[in-house]
């Protein structure tokens, strides 16, 4: 099964988890998720992302310079955003339990 | 690559970006193309190499940005463009336009004459006579119809309808950015009078700069939406400076 159909059902959680380290700016999250192991990720993907979460009102933008170019976009997390992840992680939690007791199962 | 070619070639990818959310809302469309600037800017400071090779082709990057953000719309092919040979001939035809702008009467004719242009490309020796003859008649009715004082309105797609704006003129040049600078480009002024230009071939830096001037607005309310440097400018010079750097001069 090609991984980067399971990555967009949790790219969202995966990015509120990143910027809930601490706020960051686009490429750089790109760059934090393949570091995780997440290498499929596309940077369209993740921008988008950050544009639909934004849109939900799950983080908020603010511009700050930059040395090697244009401004960057950071995009810090808001406290709907902290609901959303913590939601999406029991979510997570129960349905990745579930998945292993299933593949567990197939197995024996 | 020097800042002013990253510039230019951030530009040029956000130009033919704008063909695959056409079918979106002004406020988002600027919104994602904004969005498209800003990555390109983040990854090119960080990575060597051209945009296409980045991002991937526009079409791609847009589809894939768009299922994302929950945006998934239907992406559009660009248009087909003209051949050279066809631009060059109708280019000659445009300063024949240039003297009915003002008038609004003899659009639909055009629209018509404009597909008979493309259809009759083979031809297109035979047919160069009968199109400058008819442009002169209707360049004559249409100075008539201004005369007139008549007010009609019409829709085209390749009309903003919106009041003349700073942002304004940033749609006009999306809209030609849109058409490869192969289509025709309006400005309307409130829904009935209309100031009408065409363009009709590829245009260089030059030619921009000129239509753009033609419009008889101070440069400070012509809005730039190409590369990361200023979109607005103080005078003719800061404006063609501008122009000059990022529109890619296809001549």
């Amino acid at each position: 099964m090609d991984s980067s159909q399971l990555l967009k059902g949790v790219l969202a959680l995966a990015v509120l988890a990143v910027i809930e380290e601490d706020d960051s700016y686009g490429y750089d999250i790109v760059t934090q998720l393949r570091l995780a192991g997440l290498e499929p990720i596309g940077e369209a993907s993740v921008y988008g992302t950050l544009r639909r979460l934004h849109a939900a009102g799950h983080l908020e933008s603010y511009a700050v310079a930059s040395d090697a170019g244009p401004h960057r976009k950071y995009y810090r997390m808001t406290n709907r955003g902290g609901e959303a992840l913590a939601d999406g992680a029991k979510i997570w939690r129960r349905f990745s339990e579930t998945m292993s007791v299933l593949l567990n199962e197939e197995r024996l | 690559m020097t800042t002013q070619t990253v510039d230019r070639a951030i530009g040029e990818y956000v130009g033919r970006c704008v063909e695959y959310l056409r079918d979106l809302g002004e406020h988002d469309r600027t919104s994602i193309l904004e969005d498209i600037r800003q990555i390109l800017s983040e990854v090119t400071a960080e990575l060597e190499g051209a945009p296409d090779d980045l991002l991937g082709p526009p079409d791609r990057f847009v589809a894939e940005l768009r299922t994302a953000a929950g945006l998934d719309g239907p992406a559009r092919k660009p248009p087909k463009k003209r051949s050279a040979r066809l631009s060059s001939s109708l280019r000659s035809a445009t300063a024949v336009l240039s003297a009915v702008r003002g008038s609004i009467q003899w659009r639909p004719a055009w629209n018509w004459l404009r597909d008979f242009a493309r259809e009759a490309q083979p031809g297109w020796w035979v047919v160069r006579g009968l199109l400058i003859t008819t442009l002169l008649v209707l360049a004559i009715g249409g100075l008539v119809s201004f005369v007139g004082g008549s007010g009609n309105s019409y829709v085209d797609p390749y009309y903003v309808d919106t009041p003349p704006t700073t942002t304004f003129y940033g749609d006009l040049i999306d809209e030609a950015a849109i058409d490869g600078f192969d289509d025709s480009l309006g400005v309307r002024f409130g829904s009935t009078v209309t100031e009408d230009f065409s363009v009709l071939g590829p245009l260089g830096a030059e030619e921009v700069l000129q239509e753009l001037l033609s419009l008889d607005i101070p440069a400070s309310e012509i809005w730039v939406d190409f590369g990361a440097g200023p979109n607005t400018f103080t005078s003719e010079t800061q404006l063609r400076a501008a122009v000059m750097a990022f529109w890619p001069d296809t001549d």
